[in-house]
């Protein structure tokens, strides 16, 4: 039997890392703060508004992201999109992601 | 006028935000809540109970204007801690007792009851020991929202820096004995104000400071700059295999008093060519001995 709180600390540490990588590919194509925590949930990366906001801000402050306020609506909404830099990452992730993938199968089919 | 839940939890965020960051969270944040309210009307949750919940989710403002601002939410955070401990023991283990003795000594010599020599000495312990245990946190909290300092005094911990065992009584005998006799000194000063064999003609003993720098306030710098040298000497001592690094350098006799890591080498030997760099260390210590021997003119 696994014990609840301890799977569930161990679920988010491996969680932890994946947000960051799924805004940054979720954001080639331009969003906003709660409709990307919608898409967010929706594709199974749920995430508390609370780490979102922030989170989206400290991005767009490590240039990974670009942001510019879209007032074409009746509610003024500011809407994020990845840099140059920010695909960049994304990539760059994405490969140590698979690579990781690939160590990890091996590992448990060679044990 | 009565504002909306969302306006005070939005205001209570901003509060602690910087200025210019403000207009711009404020609009997305409100932006934010607006659209999560909606999807919950949309759910049928009626109004009051949509802001609510949204509200909830979002958490207390301090907690999100931390998260914003990208605030510590510690005092003293787990790089400095164990080096904030080691002081903080070194300190209260050594400088109460020391001032227990010499505040009890100082009133019988005074003539004074046992009561009030009891009474006087605890007084003055706890009141040290209060004064050790605030300074020293306050420069540890200091140190570790400046990120320069901290770079500076903390370092990959070396397993060579952990001593002998003969060794280790002698680390702490030099960190004591350097407590001691700098308690000691700051004790004989302080108390030279009320019991002292130099006395003006009312009879009322002449201390070594003159009483213009008492109200002042130098020498209650003098003193925080005194616990702050002791707990970087203390840290840095403790944290790297100094005591093995060659050539070392001593300030003048005035800096005696201050003498924290100049106390006698592990070989034993007294004479002043032992090898050790305090050179780094020994600066912010000695330009501040000849404020302190002026004021005791």
């Amino acid at each position: 039997m696994i014990n609840g709180e301890v799977l569930a600390a161990h679920r988010q540490e491996l969680r932890r890392g994946t947000i960051v990588l799924a805004c940054l590919l979720l954001l080639e194509q331009p969003n906003y703060g709660y409709a990307l925590l919608e898409t967010l949930e929706s594709k199974g990366f749920a995430v508390d508004a609370n780490t979102l906001y922030p989170l989206l801000r400290r991005l767009e402050k490590q240039g990974l992201l670009t942001s510019e306020w879209n007032t074409q609506e009746s509610r003024p909404r500011k809407f994020y999109i990845a840099s140059a830099e920010g695909v960049a990452l994304a990539d760059a992730l994405v490969h140590d992601w698979n690579e990781l993938h690939g160590a990890l199968n091996a590992l448990k089919d060679g044990s | 006028m009565t504002t909306s839940p969302t306006d005070r939890h939005i205001a209570a965020t901003l509060r602690s935000l910087p200025q210019e960051q403000r207009p711009d969270i404020e609009r997305e944040l409100r932006a934010s809540i607006a659209d999560a309210v909606d999807a919950r009307l949309e759910a049928g949750i009626d109004a009051a109970g949509a802001e609510t919940q949204v509200l909830s989710e979002l958490g207390d403002p301090a907690r999100l204007a931390a998260s914003y601002a990208d605030r510590p939410l510690y005092l003293i955070g787990p790089g400095l801690f164990p080096d904030y401990t080691r002081v903080l023991t070194v300190l209260l283990s050594t400088v109460p007792p020391i001032l227990l003795v010499v505040v009890g000594i100082v009133r019988v010599l005074n003539g004074d009851t046992p009561g009030a020599v009891a009474r006087s000495a605890i007084v003055a312990v706890l009141m040290a020991a209060l004064h050790i245990a605030f300074w020293t946190t306050l420069v540890f909290v200091v140190v570790e929202r400046s990120p320069a300092m901290r770079r500076k005094l903390t370092r990959q911990w070396d397993p060579r820096s952990l001593p002998e065992a003969s060794e280790q009584r002698l680390l702490s005998a030099e960190l004591i004995g350097g407590v001691v006799v700098a308690t000691l000194g700051i004790s004989l000063v302080v108390l030279s104000h009320t019991v002292g064999p130099v006395t003006d003609a009312a009879g009322e003993p002449i201390g070594i400071i003159a009483d213009a720098l008492w109200h002042s306030g130098a020498l209650y710098l003098f003193f925080l700059f005194f616990t702050a040298s002791v707990t970087s000497t203390s840290s840095r001592s403790t944290s790297a295999g100094v005591f093995r690094t060659p050539s070392r350098t001593r300030c003048s006799a005035s800096c005696s008093p201050s003498r924290l890591s100049g106390s006698p080498p592990p070989t034993g030997s007294s004479t002043t060519s032992s090898s050790r760099s305090w050179a780094g260390r020994r600066a912010p210590r000695c330009p501040r001995s000849p404020q302190r021997s002026s004021s005791s003119l």
